[in-house]
């Protein structure tokens, strides 16, 4: 908890970087030092679930949905139609 | 002190494979103090084998050059390659437009032009990431053009970011408070919040948060540095927050004095 009070410069730092974290874009040594600083900070912790959360609420909203199917057969047929224009024009 | 990776050996990320790492490079530098590893990489060879200038010249090339390139074992290859992308991409371009009718457009659009360039699309690299990138660069030329909708100044998103607003390090218990209320939310509300997000912003964070793209694949899609890819997620992120919080307080989800 002591380091709580002391948060100005590593803190600092981690905050910076914990948006990479989330995004899982640290390197492995940077990610093993966030790790280990986030087992001794309440504060950083708070700010990691806070980030995470509104990725996952991001991807929670956003479900998959798929092209209705008359518009998939259209495109098919498209993309034939255009290979039988190249083919003849060839 | 040194910031993160910076006293580490520059290795690909997580996220992707040493032969992804090699396809995938981007064009820019990163804009950001920040340390990523990214900064250490070294330019590819290619991105997905087109440049930008090609992805955006797809719809100037000539008939004829395209037809050329045409055979039924090329169909063949993107009806089974590329076509299972389709509702992905179907998703990701109503999205952005924001109405079935214009996705349905865009998409068109975008599977015509990607069928015409496949000729050139290079096997093994990431094929999702290629027709993301078409998707965002017919969006951008044409709907938005048609919108009116300026872009954003990319210096100002870099500076913005690097201002990395530190000062919100604080009220954990607030926050906390805020986190909860905000994660019963139902999903229609969360996706209103978002698709009233700027554009830019919207689309990266939905190719980071929804496609699970690294940062390089997103600069590589919105042909943008990783500098500028993490602004707009940044902002992104922080706009929808601010926005969930708000309707959260209006709605009884949270209450005011929580802390």
């Amino acid at each position: 908890m002591s380091e709580q009070v002391n948060r100005s410069g590593e803190c600092q730092e981690i905050y910076q970087s914990l948006v990479l974290f989330i995004d899982r874009e640290n390197c492995e040594g940077a990610e093993v030092r966030i790790q280990a600083h986030l087992q001794t900070c309440d504060s950083c912790c708070s700010e990691r679930d806070s980030l995470e959360l509104v990725k996952q609420l991001i991807a929670r909203s956003c479900c998959p949905e798929p092209a209705p199917s008359e518009f998939r057969v259209k495109i098919s047929q498209l993309i034939a139609q255009i290979e039988i224009e190249a083919t003849e024009g060839s | 002190m040194a910031t993160p990776c910076l006293d580490c050996p520059p290795e690909p990320s997580v996220q992707l494979t040493a032969s992804q790492t090699e396809l995938l490079d981007f064009s820019g530098n990163p804009q950001t103090g920040l340390g990523s590893h990214h900064e250490k990489e070294k330019p590819g060879v290619g991105s997905f084998y087109m440049s930008p200038s090609d992805a955006k010249d797809i719809s100037e090339e000539t008939e004829g050059q395209s037809k050329s390139k045409l055979s039924p074992e090329l169909t063949a290859r993107f009806e089974q390659d590329a076509l299972p992308f389709l509702d992905q991409i179907y998703a990701g371009a109503l999205r952005m437009t924001r109405n079935p009718s214009d996705a349905q457009d865009l998409v068109q659009e975008t599977f015509i032009k990607a069928f015409r360039a496949f000729g050139g699309f290079q096997e093994g690299t990431n094929l999702k990431a290629w027709l993301y990138r078409i998707l965002t660069n017919t969006y951008i030329n044409q709907y938005r053009k048609a919108q009116r909708e300026p872009r954003v100044n990319p210096t100002d998103e870099i500076h913005d970011w690097q201002m990395a607003d530190a000062a919100r390090h604080s009220s954990g218990g607030l926050r906390s408070a805020e986190s909860e209320a905000l994660d019963l939310l139902p999903n229609t509300v969360i996706a209103d919040a978002f698709a009233q997000v700027p554009d830019d912003f919207r689309n990266a964070v939905y190719l980071a948060d929804v496609e699970g793209f690294a940062y390089k694949e997103i600069a590589e899609i919105m042909d943008v540095p990783v500098g500028t890819v993490m602004s707009r997620l940044h902002r992104g992120r922080k706009a929808l927050r601010e926005l969930l919080s708000d309707y959260a307080r209006e709605n009884g989800y949270l209450k005011e004095d929580a802390s």
